[in-house]
């Protein structure tokens, strides 16, 4: 049916002969996956009766309805993931790391491209000084592994590198700076 | 740099030339008469692919059933970040609408499976329904006074819920969950793993089964504040909460309609 009507529209549309031959040979595709777009539809006097169920029932239908915004976190309870948010007011340090979309530490294991074994800690979304950033954090885990730490700024992406797998460390060490 | 096309031309090979000699290919059998053994054949010897036996790890991969992990450490952080809401029952449908996790039935993933990271730090008292789960990750749920089921769902139904507002928007009835595939019946039979074609007073054992082997008290749901919440099932015939297969949902008009055929009626009977 649609794809006679498509013919019929594009008929009219083209009167010269020539263009005539060509538009019959269109076809409008069709999803037969979908009963309803089957050929094998009746007209809806041919189905089944049915009642509207009580209004009751809707509450179910709106609790699947997913949020359109990612939502904020709670503020009311204890977190016992090794998740904390973000404190108040930014701390008094002469950098500040931003928090992603979904209120997570952006703070990644990456593998190198060349060597897929080499492993890569990176800290992304870093404005104001941020070789002060790499000196804190990389004296840190010296500290902590009692070896040295590579690492490498990139000023213009807001990024620092280490190599190693840190994530854990240098996220926990970024929560509770504040960040 | 390479000289003209047929600039230069190959010598043949004279039959008098090197002394008239064998050109290479020795003096009988299957050098000189050009006819080589097959490819991995040994002049008789047990062959080097046949002495080794096989060992086909990937056989059948294509049938098996996939659950991609989310674990107690994920649960705990999409609580404590909102991302679910713990005061309602958690089931697929509240897990792919936290749009974190992609589902893909299509690529034979049946499901989540709830695996034991961050066992030690779960705090979450929930009412979860997984794919599959481990017996640590099930003691981990019930000791926080939690409820923890194992339901199997078919990949019609996994199309629906992955994405519950796209599928009433096509205007098709909501499909009848199938039931599990023969290996599949065991499983979800056994009150050790919560299935949810378990019997009830079995899995109430099962539970304090357990709490005596993990040595931890179980907590009493019956004079738990939240008990309508922890108690809330399915119906082994049920893909969402509170509706039921065979409903048409209009979300326009905020209305659910109902078949009053009975073949219908009869086949959507759960």
């Amino acid at each position: 049916m649609a794809s006679v009507i498509a013919r019929s529209i594009i008929m009219k549309q083209h009167s010269g002969a020539h263009r005539l031959s060509f538009a019959t040979s269109i076809k409008i595709k069709s999803c037969y996956s979908s009963y309803a777009a089957s050929p094998k539809e009746k007209s809806p006097e041919n189905y089944t009766r049915y009642h509207e169920v009580s209004s009751e029932n809707w509450k179910f239908v709106e609790r699947l309805r997913p949020h359109l915004l990612v939502p904020s976190y709670p503020t009311d309870r204890n977190y016992a993931s090794d998740w904390i948010p973000p404190s108040d007011t930014p701390p008094n340090l002469p950098y500040f790391v931003k928090r992603t979309k979904n209120f997570m530490v952006p703070v990644y294991l990456n593998f190198e491209e060349v060597r897929n074994a080499r492993k890569i800690t990176i800290i992304r979304h870093i404005e104001g000084d941020i070789w002060a950033l790499e000196q804190a954090i990389k004296s840190h885990l010296e500290n902590v592994t009692k070896k040295p730490v590579v690492s490498r700024v990139h000023e213009v992406a807001m990024h620092i590198k280490f190599r190693g797998d840190y994530v854990n460390e240098v996220k926990k060490w970024l929560m509770n700076a504040g960040f | 740099m390479k000289s003209n096309p047929k600039a230069y031309k190959q010598p043949k090979r004279g039959r008098g030339i090197y002394g008239g000699g064998k050109h290479g290919a020795g003096n009988k059998g299957s050098g000189q008469r050009q006819n080589f053994m097959r490819l991995g054949y040994e002049t008789g010897n047990n062959p080097f692919y046949l002495r080794v036996p096989k060992e086909p790890y990937y056989k059948g991969h294509h049938l098996k059933r996939e659950y991609p992990p989310i674990s107690l450490l994920q649960l705990q952080t999409m609580i404590d970040t909102g991302r679910v809401d713990p005061s309602k029952p958690l089931d697929l449908v509240a897990l792919c609408n936290s749009k974190l996790f992609l589902l893909s039935p299509l690529e034979k993933q049946f499901g989540f499976q709830l695996t034991d990271e961050g066992l030690d730090n779960f705090k979450g008292k929930v009412n979860i329904e997984v794919q599959h789960a481990s017996e640590q990750v099930i003691a981990a749920i019930e000791r926080n006074g939690g409820v923890i089921t194992t339901a199997f769902y078919d990949p019609v139904s996994l199309l629906a819920m992955r994405d519950p507002m796209k599928f009433f928007i096509s205007g098709i009835p909501i499909p009848k969950r199938q039931t599990p595939p023969e290996d599949a019946i065991e499983y979800y039979t056994d009150p050790r793993n919560r299935g949810y074609l378990a019997d009830p007073d079995l899995v109430a054992l099962e539970r304090f089964k357990l709490a005596q082997k993990y040595g931890y008290e179980l907590p009493d749901l019956k004079n738990d504040p939240e008990l309508a919440m922890l108690l809330e099932r399915k119906d082994p015939r049920q893909i969402f909460y509170g509706l039921n297969p065979g409903w048409v949902v209009n979300l326009k008009d905020k209305k659910i309609f109902e078949p009053e055929d009975e073949k219908l009626l009869e086949y959507y009977k759960t």
